[in-house]
């Protein structure tokens, strides 16, 4: 019996092995390197398809009641800009960029000490213990955690709760700003803290102890050299967080009531409840076009004010 | 800067720059500083020599004020620094990872002290040129740390502790981890700017060499504890133990027991060879001694020359270079005694007779380490 799986198990390797020779290196000769990317080339040809049919569906006419594509249109754009719906979709695109934008701002100022904490930790155990605890949000359910928020955020839950204790009546969070502002940094600040850590890993501990024989202080060691040289992490965790936030959707649509919906939640109502692929996609890509604006135009005035800096300093 | 009080005056008349007493550091049950008493003079290159995990450098991180002490008293200028958080004790250190910011640029790195302490803009500018020349690094200042090769980037170190004026300048092993010839020449390097500018220096090694070429003071540190101070010549020909004896250069230790006699004092050991010592120092006849024969300062021959020696065989001959060195099996001692001739040529497995100036031959008592 053993014997028998034992040759199974002989044969397998020697398959992988065969399987090894024919992507050997050089094997393809210069093809091999496109061969190689293949499936990231499917992956993202698949989604390139998806959003070319996007913008196709968003620059054509529908009539809501006959439900029939009409002709070539800038109709569902004119929707997502001008009245009578216009200021609706835009005060919810604003709403969803300054969340998103708090939110980020947030978790990245929180996850600057975490990271440091769990990473100047000395003992080994303790340490593995708060990294394990940093990921508990991440094993949660996104369902599960946004109903524990609600109970918290309920008028006669925790918040509703410690308002009473000062006198406050109906002061819970949920359907407020500050109650999805909580909700979301509670996944975000735990993800900003792990994209900085790697970045502030490689930090020798010794240059913050230079700096501080040189005579700075511990805000100064942190303002010239924790921050400075944590950047890369910082910009990984800036985007990162930014474009998840932005494409939020359970957090505002259970912790703000449907009081505060985001772009997303306006998304899904478009296609679910009015069924109008067509508006849904122009708001779709509208979101994409803004978020992808967000992240870059700022990413690119930072790398031209460092490279004038830096132009400045070579050249005084 | 902030007006210093005048320092305490050390038993000697002579004020301490640094002065440790009874410092203890500990980490759990270990002590890695064990009841440490030391003062450092100004205008002093004194070095903390000892093998690794002796403690010397958790002295200089405690007078740092990098980590804090558990006991005892630290003081500063005369100044008790126990409750002075690191960046306010205004010294400089070098690090052996040099800790020079990678982000900025050699200008950038020299002026963070001086920044750090709010100096007008266009002082800088000046200071950082000052130290870079001070280092012999002229026109490098706009250079990135990176694109400098080793011993410019120790310079420029070196140029970041000293460009504020610090009293007191700490090197953490800075030359531990450069090939031979760069260290021998920041070894220079180090001496020449004692000299040249007044800071007192503590300096930390293992190597024994860069101690004694180096430094005005040098203490032995081993297990937390420190053995002895004094110059590398008195520790070198007047070790206060065992464990500075082998520690510094090549020794033979031979353990024993003190003896007179007509030929004057000598060790015996239990083998029953007598190791004639020096007189100078007395230890009560009877008591346990160890001989301390430097290898430099055995003569060997083939036949017996006076009285005193031993008589032995030899059994191992390796050549150095400017010496051979040999091991000779003499009866009577337990391990084989090392020496080093200029000549060379007595062959393995000849019979030989070994001698001594006895005024070279120092003896501690045992039990000291």
């Amino acid at each position: 019996m053993a014997e028998r799986y034992a040759g199974l198990r002989w044969r397998l390797i020697d398959g992988l092995i065969a399987a090894g020779r024919i992507l050997r290196p050089g094997r393809l000769g210069r093809l091999q390197p496109y061969v190689l990317l293949l499936p990231a080339i499917l992956l993202v040809g698949v989604l390139a398809v998806g959003l070319v049919y996007l913008g196709w569906l968003s620059i054509h006419a529908y009539d809501t009641f006959l439900m029939q594509q009409g002709g070539l249109s800038a109709e569902q754009y004119l929707l997502l800009f001008e009245p009578p719906s216009g200021p609706f979709y835009q005060k919810t695109l604003a709403r969803t960029l300054i969340l998103s934008l708090a939110v980020t701002a947030g978790a990245v100022v929180l996850g600057l000490p975490l990271s440091y904490v769990i990473l100047r930790t000395p003992r080994r155990a303790l340490r593995v213990t708060l990294l394990v605890l940093l990921l508990v949000p991440f094993l949660m359910g996104e369902i599960v955690r946004t109903f524990a928020w609600y109970l918290i955020l309920a008028n006669r839950g925790m918040a509703g709760w410690v308002a009473g204790l000062f006198g406050i009546e109906d002061g819970g969070l949920l359907g407020t700003p500050l109650g999805v502002f909580i909700g979301m940094m509670q996944v975000s600040t735990p993800l900003a803290t792990l994209l900085i850590m790697p970045a502030m890993r490689r930090i020798d501990p010794n240059l913050e102890r230079a700096a501080a024989t040189l005579g700075a202080s511990p805000a100064r060691i942190w303002a010239h050299v924790v921050i400075p040289l944590s950047w890369p992490g910082i910009v990984a965790a800036m985007v990162v967080v930014l474009l998840l936030n932005i494409a939020e959707y359970d957090m505002p649509a259970i912790l703000g009531l449907g009081r505060l919906p985001f772009v997303a939640n306006v998304i899904g109502d478009i296609y679910r409840l009015q069924q109008n692929l067509y508006l849904g996609s122009a708001f779709s890509l509208l979101l994409l076009v803004v978020s992808t604006l967000v992240v870059v135009v700022p990413g690119l005035l930072f790398l031209g004010w460092l490279r004038l800096r830096r132009r400045r300093r070579s050249g005084a | 800067m902030s007006a210093r009080p005048a320092p305490a005056p050390d038993a000697d008349g002579q004020p301490a720059i640094v002065r440790l007493a009874g410092v203890v550091k500990s980490y759990g049950s270990h002590n890695a500083i064990d009841h440490v008493d030391l003062e450092i003079r100004p205008r002093e290159l004194f070095t903390l020599l000892g093998p690794s995990g002796s403690g010397k450098s958790t002295v200089l991180r405690a007078i740092a004020g990098l980590i804090g002490i558990d006991g005892g008293t630290l003081t500063i200028e005369g100044r008790d620094v126990r409750d002075v958080p690191t960046h306010r004790r205004n010294i400089g250190m070098v690090f052996q990872s040099l800790a020079l910011f990678p982000h900025m640029s050699v200008f950038d790195n020299i002026a963070f002290p001086l920044r750090m302490r709010r100096e007008p803009q266009d002082g800088i500018g000046r200071r950082v040129a000052q130290a870079l020349d001070i280092v012999r690094l002229p026109k490098i200042a706009e250079r990135r740390v990176h694109e400098l090769s080793g011993g410019q980037q120790q310079r420029v170190a070196l140029a970041r502790a000293l460009v504020y004026n610090p009293r007191l300048l700490l090197l953490d092993e800075p030359l531990g981890a450069l090939d031979k010839r760069l260290r021998e020449e920041m070894q220079l390097e180090i001496v020449r700017l004692h000299r040249e500018i007044d800071v007192t220096i503590i300096n930390v090694t293992h190597d024994q060499v860069e101690a004694m070429i180096l430094s005005d003071r040098v203490g032995v540190m081993n297990d937390g504890k420190l053995m002895q101070v004094g110059s590398g010549e008195s520790l070198y020909r007047r070790p206060a133990s065992r464990f500075v004896a082998d520690f510094l250069g090549r020794a033979n230790v031979i353990d024993g027991v003190m003896s007179g006699g007509p030929d004057g004092p000598a060790v015996v050991t239990p083998g029953g060879a007598r190791i004639a010592v020096t007189p100078e120092r007395t230890i009560g006849e009877g008591r346990a001694a160890t001989a301390i024969l430097r290898a430099e300062d055995i003569g060997m021959a083939l036949s017996p020359s006076g009285p005193g020696g031993l008589a032995g065989e030899v059994a191992l001959r390796l050549f150095e270079g400017e010496t051979v060195y040999y091991e000779v099996a003499a009866p009577g001692v337990d391990r084989p005694l090392r020496l080093a001739s200029r000549t060379g040529e007595i062959p393995v497995g000849a019979k030989v007779w070994l001698t001594w100036p006895r005024e070279r031959v120092w003896a501690v008592e045992a039990g000291h380490g």
